[in-house]
Order: structure tokens, then sequence, then C-alpha cells
């Protein structure tokens, strides 16, 4: 009986590894990295982590594939090393820029090295900071490089945040509320800023942040305007200690 | 040996010889065509289906899993949308569930299709006027399900007739329709349902009211898209490109016109429809029974749940009222927010100085308010199934400063310190200082966000109060959901109407509105200031109040979410929100009570991404079809 009992567990061993496949196929180990510059300036592009995506295609197979988003990083460069050789579309997308071209059909062989430029919607130019006591008064003003056509101007809004890290997806969410941002909501032909010269008008006063003694904030200035995907264009980070 | 081979070989004959048998035999057990469609109890199962899994968004609805059809969704309160879209404080935030759940009914839709396609085959079986009255019901049950199709994804693939299977894979294979031509198709189907169907039906299945109060709601959609909605085919974008999302501006009057001319259909054509309670004496009681009344004759149609059979229930009563005064399980979970209260006025609670109102009893707030907020949303010291709500989140031993003083009620703010306010962290918690018993209230806030409100009120619409405590349990409620009532298309006319320049026929509409719920005149402005700018359009201050008394009559009834959405305002009003509530204390030194406007104790903030205005195609549909194309920004 027991011998039986045996032979039907080996034999079920059998039966049951027979269902089992191995995936031969190479895990994918291309790597696809570069920058994202700013056409205007030559300098890179500041966005903040993940509020903009380089988005590819893989034309190897399909007509219409789904999209797979590469992040750009606060720095404006952009690495994915998990992809297919093989052949794609690629756009940079969804980030705070004058629409981009898709650029059809790129080779990826083991490793491409291809920056991507851009046009931002604006600029937060002459930023200052000055602390008044624990209080943090800031100013700055706009300037766009193409004024024709340019999407209303939504708000500005101030991100604070204890690390170098800041932007609309880090930052502490006591400064995110409604009371310090500016409306705009306007044109910019509507009085906001020059139309030849793209120098914005008004240099805008935020609204006052209580900051906490004894920390070190670090504090950029983000401006939207009301296109598809509504994503901030930065001012540099500046770096406030607090006594 | 010899037997052996006989039963060996008597055993190969009967497997050979059996495959002689016919294989083509009909079924007995399933019924087609021929029995379903050629009698009229034959079509009454059959639409029964249909109904069943009709996309209606009721007290089973869950935002992230879709519809269910009354069986032990017992949990649907930590799904629901009103939670989403900042009417209340519930489980979700955050916009938890705005991407949808891949809904792509089209199996139902094969199901008219084939109604459609298949019955005048049985034309001879039916009086004229009874085969029309079908075929308009089948009309009308596509374009629901359209509708509820194109409201989440733009231009979705219109599929008219009965595919066939075994079709060539690039005739299956339907390429998305523009969002214009979706709502044109629906506006088609419904005017063919308008004019075939009879004006009155059994309780719970459509006649032609039915069929044009949908029509009033889906073309008032489509022009609020086309005029403020952003995607023209000059967007970057391939999905805006080709019209799939996006309606031409140019649209937008011929779309206010066909939901003006549907909600008209009421005026022209002989009912019974009228809005309940006019004339009442008891405004609160008369609203609060019309949600229970099946036979209401505001209700134009009406999703039934069945008590006799216990087949189908949800669990509302045990769902919005804390279990052990009030109900049964699972418990409260979802609270009125302060803001959607306040849409009905500015409370009482302030002085002219700034500084909050002292109260002697906490029932003197809202004694006096408007009858249809008191049918909508509990207060502390009203009743309900011989309990009473006690709501206080705890005590302030002075309270000498303004409202603004409490700063939304964070424990930063100087007034707020330990020493000088109490506040309560766990249910029967006591303190020497109040001598009065448990520093909170029975009901509210102690913490967390089951059996306590979060924010100072109870959910009291569809409320049925008749049930008792041990009754109002999960899975044991049977009130039936209103699909469309009256009241709803006179708001679409008056919207309808503002929108095409009829302003004072919408103030009479709104006014009408206002008056049965007991609420006070309005008097529109006559120089309205601008409250947005959406799409280069203006929305005035009169626009406004006429949106928001929809969100007032409507409140609790699944609309907001979707308002919010066509007005393409949601981003501008989730925005990093947080919602607020009205907490009351007790002012030990004075011996009164104060309500302070705080954030609620939940703390979620809210924010509303452009791209949830249209939710994703289902990625699966896609692999299936590449021929979709996907909505921008996914």
């Amino acid at each position: 009986m027991k011998k039986i009992l045996f032979a039907i567990g080996i034999l079920s061993l059998g039966a049951f590894s027979s269902c089992m496949k191995t995936d031969n196929y190479a895990a994918p180990s291309a790597t696809f990295s570069g920058n994202v510059i700013d056409s205007v300036t030559g300098k890179p592009f500041l966005t903040g982590q993940g509020e903009a995506h380089i988005r590819i295609w893989e034309v190897s197979f399909k007509q219409n594939p789904t999209p797979q988003d590469i992040p750009i990083k606060q720095d404006g460069t952009f690495e994915d090393t998990k992809l297919f050789s093989a052949t794609y579309d690629m756009q940079p997308y969804g980030g705070a820029f004058w629409p981009a071209k898709r650029d059809s059909a790129i080779k990826l062989n083991k490793t491409l090295q291809k920056d991507f430029k851009v046009v931002p919607y604006l600029y937060v130019v002459d930023l200052t900071s000055r602390l008044v006591d624990t209080t943090l008064l800031l100013t700055c003003r706009l300037k766009a490089p193409i004024t024709t056509n340019l999407p209303r101007v939504l708000d500005i809004r101030p991100f604070v945040s204890l690390t170098e890290h800041v932007g609309a997806g880090s930052r502490i969410d006591e400064y995110a509320l409604d009371k310090y941002k500016i409306d705009v909501n306007n044109n910019w032909w509507d009085g906001v800023g020059d139309m030849a010269t793209g120098e914005g008008t008004t240099t805008y006063s935020l609204p006052a942040l209580p900051l906490k003694p004894g920390r070190t904030f670090y504090v950029r200035v983000g401006v939207r305007v009301e296109d598809t995907y509504q994503q901030y264009n930065y001012s540099d980070i500046v770096k406030i200690q607090v006594p | 040996m010899k037997t052996i081979k006989y039963l060996f070989i008597m055993l190969l004959m009967g497997v050979i010889g059996s495959s002689c048998h016919k294989l083509t035999l009909e079924p007995k057990g399933i019924l087609g065509d021929a029995e379903l469609l050629s009698s009229e109890a034959g079509i009454k199962y059959y639409v029964a289906g249909i109904y069943m899994n009709l996309p209606i968004e009721d007290f089973s609805y869950y935002v992230d899993q879709g519809f269910k059809n009354g069986n032990n969704d017992w949990d649907a309160s930590k799904h629901w949308l009103m939670s989403v879209d900042g009417e209340a404080v519930g489980w979700p935030g955050g916009i938890d569930g705005a991407g949808g759940f891949g809904y792509w009914p089209y199996d139902q839709i094969r199901r008219i299709n084939t109604l459609i396609e298949n019955l005048p085959t049985y034309k001879s079986n039916y009086e004229d006027d009874a085969y029309n009255a079908i075929l308009g019901e089948a009309h009308f049950l596509r374009a629901f399900y359209y509708f509820s199709l194109v409201k989440r994804y733009g231009g979705i693939p219109i599929i008219d007739s009965v595919q066939s299977p075994t079709a060539d894979s690039a005739v299956l294979a339907v390429p998305r329709a523009t969002e214009e031509n979706v709502y044109k198709f629906i506006q088609t189907d419904l005017q063919f349902a308008m004019d075939n169907m009879a004006a009155t039906s059994d309780l719970g299945r459509a006649n032609k009211f039915a069929a044009a109060a949908l029509m009033s709601r889906a073309m008032l959609f489509a022009g609020t898209i086309a005029k403020y909605g952003s995607y023209t085919k000059t967007s970057s974008e391939p999905a805006a490109q080709a019209g799939y999302v996006g309606i031409p501006a140019a649209d937008a009057k011929d779309f206010f016109t066909a939901a003006y001319n549907a909600a008209n259909f009421f005026d022209t054509n002989p009912n019974n429809y009228e809005l309940v309670g006019e004339n009442a004496a008891d405004k609160e009681q008369s609203y609060v029974d019309m949600f229970l009344d099946d036979n209401s004759k505001e209700d134009i149609l009406i999703k039934q749940y069945n008590p006799s059979s216990n087949l189908y229930y949800h669990s509302y009563d045990g769902s919005v009222s804390p279990a052990g005064d009030f109900s049964n399980w699972p418990g409260s979970e979802v609270y009125p927010s302060l803001e959607s209260v306040e849409l009905f006025g500015k409370l009482p609670i302030e002085n002219p100085d700034g500084t909050p109102r002292r109260f002697d009893s906490r029932n003197d707030l809202w004694k006096g308010l408007e009858p249809r907020l008191l049918a909508d949303v509990y207060f502390s010291g009203m009743t309900l199934r011989g309990a009473t709500f006690d709501i206080r989140r705890g005590f302030y031993r002075t309270y000498n400063g303004t409202m603004a003083d409490a700063q939304d009620g964070v424990s930063s703010a100087p007034i707020n310190a330990i020493s000088n306010r109490t506040i309560a962290t766990s249910q029967y918690q006591t303190d020497p200082a109040f001598s009065g018993g448990a520093i909170a209230g029975k009901h509210g806030m102690w913490g967390g966000i089951e059996n306590n409100t979060v924010t100072g009120f109870f959910v009291r619409k569809y409320v049925n109060y008749r049930a008792s405590q041990v009754e109002a349990a999960g899975n044991g409620s049977h009130q039936s959901w209103v699909v469309f009532r009256y009241a709803e298309i006179l708001l679409n006319k008056a919207e309808a109407a503002y929108e095409l320049g009829k302003k004072q026929e919408a103030y009479d509409l709104i006014g009408r509105i206002r008056k049965r719920a007991g609420a006070a005149t309005w008097v529109p402005k006559g120089g309205p200031a601008s409250v947005y700018v959406i799409n280069g359009q203006t929305v005035d201050e009169n626009l406004q109040f006429i949106r928001d008394e929809r969100s007032r009559e409507l409140i609790f009834e699944n609309h907001r979410w979707w308002d919010l959405r066509r007005w393409r305002v949601a981003d501008k009003v989730l925005n990093q929100t947080r919602l607020h509530g009205l907490m009351p204390y007790y002012l030990l030194n004075e011996k009164k009570y104060i309500f302070i406007r705080e954030y609620n104790t939940e703390g979620k903030t809210y924010t509303f991404n452009v791209r949830y205005y249209y939710e994703p195609i289902p990625a699966g549909e896609i692999n299936k079809n590449p021929s979709l194309i996907q909505n921008p920004i996914y």
C-alpha cells in the first residue's frame, strides 16, 4: 500500500512539473538616457520630479502601442535601464512646455543617449527672498519666450520643502494651501506682460510664508498656464536658513 | 479471455456507434428569440435583464469598482461618489477612483441590438402601439448605456447592429466615434424613444418621459462640454485632433436647445409629474418623505429594491448613521462637508464683529434654517429612530476672540492651546475640568471616521426613518433609488435657458424650485460679476447661482461629480482643497455653546487633475482593438 502511495506521489510530481515552462526570453536590458534642454537658454529644463515625461512608443510590432512614460528628473535628465532593444517613437510629454514634436522610428540598440529640446511656457525671473524674523517674503516676475497664443496664465505658487527636491510632488502641503497662491487668471495680452519683448509687467509679491525657526528650507516659485497638463514652470531653488 | 474480447468489441461499438447521433438539437433549457421576443411577457423577461445591469449610480455604486446588482455590497459607502466630489468626507479622498473602473458594457449593448434587430420578425404578434413602445424602450436603454460611456470616455465606438463573431477582425475593430457624434447618436435614439414609447409604464420601467429626462440631461452635458471644454482639433493630443475628446464650440447652442426642448416635452405632453410639496404645510417632512415614496409624483424613473423576496437590497441606512443608537452595522462612514451645508447659505454662527455667536443650546442653531437643508442633513440635536444626535468636539475654558483666531482648528493657534481647549481622543474620555461627562459628544467627534462624524453633520437624505435601529443594517435597506425626478428636469431647463439667453425663464424656474424647498427668495443680480472664466467663457454670479441650486437640490444624488466635470470647474473647486466641518464647543466660563469652522478631523486634501475630465480607455480594450486611441494625458 505504502509503495503505491509513494508511486502516486512520484507520478503526480511529474504531472505537475509538466505545467512549468521557463521564460527564456532575455530580460529587457537596454538603456535610454539623455537631457531635456530648454532650447531658448540652452540650459537644462527646470521641472519637478516626475512632472514631465519622455513618452516612448515601441513601434516594432504594432501601429498603436500603449506608450511608456520615462519621468524627467528635476535636473532635466532622464534614464531608463530596463527597455528592450527595439524601434521607438519618442516625444517630451506632459510638462510645462510648448507641445514638442514626436521623433519617429528611433532605433535603440543596447544604449542610446539622446537630448530633447523644449520651449517652456514661462520663466519665473527676478526671484527675491527676504526673511523677516521667521516670515519669508518672496517676489518674482514672469517672462515668456513665446507670447503668441500663450495659454491663459493661471496662478503663481510657492513650493517649500525640507529637501532640495522641491516641487509640486515634493513639498510641505501646508504651504500649498490656496491662501499662499496668487491668482493671475488672465491672458498674457490682457496686461500680464508685453507681447513683443515677453517681459511680465507685474512684480508679484507672494503672501508671507510663516516658517519654523531653526530649520533649513528649500523654496521655489512655480507658475501654471491653462494648457492640457497644467504643470508648473519653476524658478531656481533658493535655500532659506531660518535662524 | 473470450469474454474480455467480446466486452471490448461491444464497448468499441458503443463508442463508435454513439457518434452517429445528431448534435444539432435545440437545447431545451435555453430560451431563444422565438420564446422571448414573440410576446410582451417574453419581452418583459428580456428587458428585465437589461434593466438589472443598467448603469445607474445608486446606493451600491462603487467609484472604483463600478455597478453592483444589490447583493452584499455593505461596504459601498467606502466608495461613494459623494465623498470623492467634496459633498461629503468619507473613506476615499484625494480623488481616489477618478480614473474609473474600465467600464465597457458592449455585451449589454449587444443584447439591446439583438432586440432591435430581431423584433421586426415578430411584428405580427403585436398591436402597433405595443410594438412601437417596445422598440422605443430598446432605444432608450441603448442611449442610457451610451450616455454612461460618453460621459466617462468621450467618444467611443458606436455599435448599432449585432456583430458577427466570425466577421473579419478589421470589421470588428471599430474605431472610436467623435464625442460629438456619440451625443448625436444618443439624441437620435432618444428622439425615437420619445416619439414611440408609451406615456405611462410599470414602476421601475421607463416611459417616454424617462427618455425625455435622459435627453435633457445628456444634451446639457454635450452643450456645456462644447462651451467650456478646451480640447479642439488643433490640440497636440491625438485623441483631441481626431475629435474623440472635445465638441466644437459651434455646437453648444444646438445641444442647449435640445436640452431645453426635451425639458419642454413635459409641458407639451400631458402627464401627472409635479414638484411634490409645493404647498405642503411641513416642507421638511414632505421633502424627506418624497424620497421614500415609490409612487411619488416627482419620480420619473426609479430603481427598485425588493423587500418581499429579499433578493435585492442595499446598505444605505446602516452606512450613514452611527451604529448603536441609530443603526446596526456597518455604521456611519460618510459625513456632509461644511462646504455643502453652507451652499444653502452661511450658517448664523458669527456675530457682526467676527466673534462666534453664543448659543444656550446646540439646537438653537438649526431652528429656522431652510427646510430642504434640514431634510438633507442631520444637525446635533435632531432625532432619528428615537435617539438624538449628540455632537461636540470638546470645550474651551474661555473664548475671547474671533472665529478667525481658531485658524481652522489647528492646534498651533494660540487660542487652541491645550491650557484653553480640550478635545477628546476617544469616545468616553472625561476631564476633571468638565463635569458634564464625556468631553466629546456621543456621536462625534472623537477620532477616526467610523460611527462618529468628522464634520459635525450626518446625512439625512434618503434615510428611511421608519426602519427600526435593528432593521437599519447592512444589506437590510430597500428604499428605491430615484433615477430621474421632476426637479432635475426644471434644473436642466433653467441651466439650458440661461445658456440660451432666456434669463427670466431661468430665474422663474429656480424660483419655483426654491419655493418648494422653503428657501428664501432669490433676487438675481443686475450686473453679475464673473466667478470663473473657463475656456474663455465667463460664468457669472447668476449662472453660478443656478448651478449651485442644482447642487443644493440634487445633493447626495450622485450628480455633483459629473456636474463639476462637465462644467470644467472640478480642477478649480477641488484644488488642494481641505474640506471643513462645523465643530460645536462648550464654553466653560460662559456656560454656552459656540460653533467653530474647522478642517474636518479626517484631514485629506482633494486635488482634481485635469486629465480626469476623461477616464482612460481600458488598456485591455486597446490591446484587443488597436484602432482605439487613448485619451489625453494617460
